[in-house]
């Protein structure tokens, strides 16, 4: 191979890319789940869907046995419903007339989906409620805890009457944080910490849900509590109470709320569904912790308000009352553990409990005898608590109000909550006995119950195929088709014939009967069965779809992120070997790295050709599952083997010789860095960014971050200041840097950016303002724009035109055509500033014509200047290399010039895109870079001197440390500049209204591009098109007397970027680490899980760009081989 | 090629090399000249005396005087505390330093006491100045309390350097940016000065933590570091001084022999 040195650069780079973005994949597949939100809404007319649904099987005993062929029961079966259904309706409509959404209800075809069983609902939410706090202490091992037991009124009542009171385990899915488990109750569905809607950043939910179904069908909801139901349904409730949820440690104000409002709503009817949010129990737990008197405290007052709650429904609920048909639930959101944290997936967090009440005492018992549940605790007193995943519940409510359900829910109807509620239509004959009667209650139940399951896995397999069809990553295949399967056995088992038996019917025989109803009812439950098979199939998948995390996926992720620090560490310590013949091919030994990584997925393929004779052994159940898995495996294998050949490629193997392990190099090579080669600087850098790294562990830090960026730089900034005094020069600069560190951080939080109106608020200047008239407002605020924009603008102009221009670097026409773009986008930034100001005063009145060009084409104009500088940059530059490539050794001049063209190219378009502080922000940036580049000469100077040393006659080794320095307080220069322009590793730190600069609607890819450029462009574009400026900064410092040959500028370049990208690197596998670590942390979805996300993007980012940046060394190595 | 080599060296000024190097002669100069006055004259055990009054005169003025004087502590109320801490640190300090002074034939002891007098209000702004640097917040009552905490580590850092050595820059630059003491009295001076300095640096990472701990306010924990690292810095250098003393003696006897 006779690759140049920039040609293996570039590759290197390239080769990086790949090993993070295959880590960063990996990790993120078993990390970020996602799940794309559906647009789609049930409707009460999609019922025409599932007609099929409603064959009675049951017809066949009360009616005559039609059974002699198939299709006449079929054409019977509709008006028999009718028939059967219309007593029921009547009730409905009797009732219905006392309330007027009933009434509408009645008008839009009566029935939606299923027949309602309950009028009103009360669902009172008791944040963070323990399963324990629920079920009594004698379930559970030891003596009893003080926070047990405090609920004695839940208890007392499902022991009394167990037909219209059962507890339940409630089993939330992680994440289980209050906002993503209010998500899931109403949509029925699995959020996941990224779901790919259509909005930005709002929480609202766009997905179906059972408040929209309850809206859409009348149902009046009001909400009472926690304000983040208010942030979720902004527009559902007739009537709300938000109390705010954000001050954990104020343990009163909600709960106050929701009682002073819960009872006189309990007494009205201007709702159906009304929701109690009460926050108590998890401030508590987060304030103290579960054990705290506190605690108990809170429980019991809410067993006073459950008590008060139940005595007046019980008074309201006569035939004819209110509240007759109300159902009470009591339940959770989530648990929290005895910390009071929660958000992961544990027992204590996912575990919470349900009560309900049913006041209809008509109702329940005949079904729960049928459909045998597994019990999850058997209480002595109050018997079986059986546990309901939270998934079932948005489906099971729906059912009990009669509204469809949401689109997107994969739950299933509970059976015992339904037996609950649901009333036994009609009222027993009395020519039969006891026995029997209840067997015909439990059939007639059974029948309901299995239309409903019908109805609900026709809708879950209709979810199924919607998201198929649309997501971006779907489900596995086999896994739908196994789902399929089920689904078309419980179908064709419900089409087939119950009746076989039915020409006994004739027959008055009661024992006759009886049997036939119990053969009956076996048959029907033989269906329910199957459509629990199904449902429960589709619950897992979506289960292990969205809630559980890949560990296998993360650990791959977690190996490969530290390889690619090492594949960095390894090439820079090569890059130091630059004495040794051919060093340059181990940057990048291109033949060991194919061979392997290609031969590596030699065994593999052949190990899973051979998996039939494995069958028996161990192996086979690994190898099936490579098997399944079978292009992650190889691609994973293909990357560790790459990686390992890179590491293991000796030194000695490059100069053609043999391939060893590792050990091929001679001694002296392999010498590390003494304590004498190593200036301080670097050191120090080291540990800044070790500090850095480690704080990443901490949720507090990450928070943080921005003042820990500060901290570091202003430590860095004092190491700089004592350097000059030290050395007695550039001590100025060195102040100005320090000052620029202080300035940085608050240019930000200036309220004079947000415009007047701000500042009046602020109360500062209000005195002033306030006397003022308008017009003289208007000038006031002109001045200030003019000051705030204009002068940094004209600073900045001039410090292109006049300052850069005076250097040798910066001749000829296209820096000419530069400076003019420049200009001109400045220019046009001012002008759409100060009009603006003019429009939004309301003084002079702009023609819209002229607003909406200054809005939408100025900053279109500025973005085209961009493109064209940028462009136009890259023409020249290949024309220039065409022209002189062979004749001059200018890779540093033409290095040093495209970086900054292009960084004065990108300043117009983050301009305008930063707002209105944008041009203060970069004209202070450019000045600290500036201050920042001169006082490289006071560090790198000393350590020069052996370098340069000219009397030895040969190179000496290169040492590798002392650019290390520069390149990590670059990195920290970009870190502080992200944070300082109003930026935070959070969703909601993204500043939208820069997507929306010169475009007036939504496109997702132009609004997304506009979006990562103002995110990334000033701490990620910039620093890396600027670092051959500080790298041959440093070069020039140091080779004043000699120019640096083309090889070697691209060798330092090569440094330089290899130094930032390991720094971002290591970072980036500290936080991937630390967000594997605490994936069961409180604060994972809201702060780890962010800056994950933030730091990965940014480290492709940086990889990308430094590909780009790194393509102009083509120019060089091929001007090499001209020259050579 | 040699001309454009001279153009821009013009342009960047004195090569770097020789900026350093000439900065090391000046050092050199002027170390010679006053090296003499400051390790000979001075007895040790008066030095070690002086470091213990004030490492004492330290933790006596932040607890025990605030506590006498109705329980005050400096969790609760650091503004207070800190104001007690320096008004009983600072004239000990001051004072017992300024018994070592150089020149004691031409300088007085009230004028070295003056001159850490005259350091006071320099140290308290630069110090103020470098802890908004760092992040010290800017509202009126942090300002108040970084000014306090300012007064206490100047007290620390620039009296004793001031009342010693008083404007005479060569000291200060060898002691705060070179980071080369001479001697053992400059050893007692930028030792500890360094280690109150890194102990406030040390003391600010707790702070963004989120325990909820008063001791995490602004400018508690950089007061315990600062304290901390000064006090185990004057142990340090008292030991470092120690040591050199058995050492250079036993030189000396040797030669003696």
């Amino acid at each position: 191979m006779t690759l140049s040195l920039a040609t293996r650069a570039f590759s290197l780079f390239v080769y990086l890319l790949l090993l993070d973005g295959v880590a960063i994949f990996f990790f993120t597949r078993g990390f970020l789940l996602t799940r794309s939100e559906l647009s789609a809404f049930s409707n009460c007319s999609d019922v025409s869907g599932i007609s099929s649904c409603s064959v009675k099987t049951f017809e066949c005993l009360s009616q005559e046995c039609k059974m002699n062929d198939n299709k006449e029961e079929k054409s019977a079966s509709g008006p028999i419903i009718q028939k059967q259904d219309t007593p029921h309706m009547d009730e409905v409509a009797d009732s219905g007339t006392a309330s007027p959404s009933d009434h509408k209800v009645e008008k839009s075809n009566g029935q939606c989906w299923t027949r309602p069983t309950i009028k009103k609902a009360i669902v009172l939410i008791v944040d963070a409620l323990r399963f324990d706090f629920v079920a009594h202490s004698r379930n559970f091992r030891g003596d009893p805890k003080p926070w047990m037991d405090k609920l004695p009124v839940l208890q007392r009542l499902v022991a009394e009457d167990n037909s219209t009171a059962r507890i339940f385990k409630f089993l939330a899915d992680p994440p289980t944080t209050t906002l993503q488990r209010l998500k899931g109750l109403t949509t029925g569905g699995l959020p996941t910490f990224i779901d790919i809607g259509h909005s930005f950043g709002a929480p609202a939910i766009v997905e179906d849900n059972l408040l929209l179904q309850l809206q859409r069908t009348g149902k009046r909801v009001v909400m009472m509590g926690d304000d983040t139901w208010l942030q979720l349904f902004p527009t559902q409730f007739s009537k709300a109470y938000p109390f705010p949820s954000f001050n954990v440690k104020d343990l009163h104000t909600v709960d106050d709320g929701v009682i002073r409002e819960l009872f006189p709503a309990l007494h009205r009817d201007d709702w159906d569904v009304l929701i109690g949010h009460f926050l108590g129990v998890d401030h508590v737990g987060h304030t103290f912790d579960v054990e705290s008197p506190r605690m108990g405290e809170k429980l019991r007052q809410y067993n006073d308000v459950i008590e008060r709650v139940v005595t007046l429904l019980r008074n309201m609920s006569e035939p004819g009352g209110l509240h007759e048909d109300t159902l009470l639930i009591v339940m959770g959101d989530h648990g929290q553990t005895l910390d009071g944290d929660h958000g992961g997936g544990t027992p204590e967090e996912v575990e919470t409990a349900l009560f309900a009440l049913s006041m209809n005492r008509r109702s329940g018992g005949c079904l729960s005898k049928a459909l045998v549940s597994s019990c999850d605790v058997e209480d002595p007193v109050i018997g079986c608590i059986s546990s309901i995943p939270q998934l079932d519940f948005s489906a099971t409510l729906a059912t009990f109000l009669g509204v469809p359900f949401p689109f997107g829910s994969v739950g299933q109807v509970n059976a015992e909550l339904f037996d609950l509620v649901a009333r036994d239509p009609e009222p027993s004959p009395m020519d039969l006995p006891g026995d029997s009667d209840s067997s015909l209650c439990t059939l007639r139940m059974l029948e309901r119950y299995k239309e409903i399951l019908c109805i609900n896995s026709w809708q879950v397999r209709r979810y199924f195929e919607a998201y198929t069809a649309v997501a971006i990553t779907g489900l596995p295949k086999q896994d739908l088709e196994r789902l399929e399967t089920l689904y078309s056995t419980a179908h064709a088992l419900h089409e087939t014939h119950l009746c076989n038996g039915c020409h006994l019917s004739s027959v008055t025989d009661v024992e006759v009967e009886a049997t036939i109803t119990r053969r009956m009812i076996d048959e029907i439950k033989e269906r329910v069965e199957a459509y629990r098979a199904y449902l429960s199939a589709a619950a897992s998948l979506a289960r292990s779809q969205w809630t559980q995390f890949g560990i296998e996926w993360m650990v791959i992720g977690l190996l490969l992120l530290p390889a690619s620090i090492a594949v960095r560490a390894v090439a820079l310590y090569r890059l130091a070997q630059n004495v040794q013949e051919r060093w340059e091919v181990g940057l990048l030994p291109v033949k060991p790295l194919l061979v392997n990584s290609i031969g590596s997925s030699y065994p593999v393929v052949m190990l899973l050709v051979l998996h039939p004779l494995f069958h028996g052994t161990p192996f086979y159940s690994a190898l099936m599952y490579i098997q399944k898995n079978v292009s992650s495996v190889i691609l994973s294998v293909t990357i560790a083997a790459s990686v390992v050949a890179y590491m293991t490629a000796s030194p000695r193997s490059f100069s053609g010789k043999k391939f060893r392990f590792w050990t091929g190099g001679s001694r002296k090579s392999r010498k590390f860095p003494t304590v004498k080669q190593v200036d301080p600087r670097s050191v120090v850098a080291a540990l800044f960014v070790i500090l850095h790294a480690l704080s990443l562990f901490s949720n507090s830090y990450i928070v943080a971050e921005g003042a820990v960026i500060n901290f570091l730089m202003a430590s860095s900034g004092m190491i700089y200041l004592r350097y000059a005094i030290k050395a007695r020069s550039k001590i100025f600069q060195a102040l100005c840097y320090l000052g620029f560190i202080w300035i940085l951080p608050r240019v930000h939080s200036l309220a004079l950016f947000k415009g007047l109106k701000a500042v009046e608020g602020s109360g500062f200047f209000s005195s002033a303002l306030n006397s003022a008239n308008s017009s003289k407002m208007l000038l006031l605020q002109l001045v200030l724009t003019i000051t705030t924009v204009g002068f940094p603008l004209v600073a900045l102009t001039w410090l292109i035109r006049w300052k850069l221009s005076k250097s040798q670097l910066s001749v000829g026409r296209l820096w000419r055509s530069v400076q003019t773009g420049t200009a001109v986008s400045y220019l046009l930034i001012t002008v759409y500033w100060v009009m603006m100001d003019l429009s939004s005063s309301g003084l002079v009145s702009v023609p819209d014509v002229v607003m909406r060009f200054v809005r939408l084409d100025i900053p279109r104009t500025i973005y085209f200047i961009t493109c064209a500088v940028i462009s136009a940059a890259t023409a020249r530059e290949i024309h220039n290399w065409r022209v002189l490539g062979s004749k001059c050794t200018c890779a540093a001049e033409l290095l040093l010039r495209s970086g900054t063209v292009i960084v004065a190219g990108f300043s117009g378009s983050l301009m305008i895109l930063m707002g209105r502080r944008g041009p203060l922000m970069l004209m202070l940036v450019a000045v600290e870079v500036w201050c920042f580049l001169e006082l490289q000469s006071l560090t790198s100077c000393g350590k020069s001197r052996e370098l340069t040393s000219p009397d030895k006659g040969r190179k000496q080794p290169e040492r590798i440390v002392p650019s290390f320095g520069p390149s990590a307080d670059w990195g920290l220069i970009a870190s502080q500049v992200f944070f300082s322009t109003g930026h935070s590793c959070d969703f909601n730190g993204l500043h939208f209204s820069a997507a929306f600069v010169g475009f007036d609607e939504f496109g997702f890819y132009q609004q997304g591009i506009l979006l990562a450029v103002e995110t990334f462009g000033a701490s990620h574009m910039l620093p890396i098109f600027g670092l051959p400026i500080l790298v041959l900064w440093g070069l020039r410092l140091t080779r004043s007397s000699a120019r640096a040959d083309d090889k070697d500028v691209v060798l330092q370049v090569t440094k330089g970027y290899l130094w930032f990208s390991l720094v971002q690197a290591i970072i980036t596998t500290i936080t991937t680490a630390s967000v594997c670590i605490q994936r069961r942390h409180l604060m994972v979805w809201r702060i780890f899980a962010p800056k994950f996300v933030f730091d990965s993007v940014g480290l492709l980012l940086v990889d990308v760009l430094v590909i780009l940046a790194t393509s102009s060394f083509f120019f060089f190595s091929e001007q090499k081989q001209h020259s050579s | 090629m040699a001309e454009r080599a001279k153009v821009e060296r013009r342009k960047i000024g004195p090569s770097p090399k020789a900026v350093e190097e000439r900065a090391e002669e000046q050092i050199h100069a002027h170390v010679e000249e006053e090296v003499d006055q400051l390790s000979g004259s001075i007895s040790l055990l008066r030095l070690v005396c002086v470091q213990l009054v004030c490492g004492a005169a330290v933790l006596l003025g932040l607890w025990i005087v605030p506590y006498w004087m109705g329980g005050l502590s400096i969790v609760f109320q650091p503004v207070e505390t800190l104001r007690i801490c320096v008004a009983t640190a600072f004239p000990i300090v001051s004072f017992s330093f300024s018994m070592l002074r150089l020149q004691p034939d031409i300088c007085p002891v009230w004028w070295a006491a003056f001159r850490g007098f005259l350091g006071l209000p320099i140290g308290i702004l630069v110090a103020s100045f470098l802890a908004t640097v760092f992040g010290a917040p800017l509202s009126y009552e942090s300002a108040i309390r970084t000014l306090h905490w300012g007064a206490l580590v100047s007290t620390l850092t620039v009296v004793p350097v001031a009342a010693i050595a008083g404007g005479s820059w060569p000291i200060w630059h060898r002691l705060f940016a070179a980071t080369k003491p001479n001697g053992a009295l400059e050893l007692a001076l930028c030792l500890p000065a360094h280690g109150a300095a890194i102990g406030s640096w040390v003391g600010a990472w707790p702070m963004p933590l989120d325990w909820g701990r008063p001791w995490q306010e602004w400018p508690v924990c950089c007061t315990y570091g600062a304290v901390g690292g000064y006090l185990l810095s004057v142990l340090v250098s008292l030991f470092w001084n120690a040591i050199n003393v058995r050492h250079s003696t036993k030189e000396a006897r040797r030669k003696a022999k």
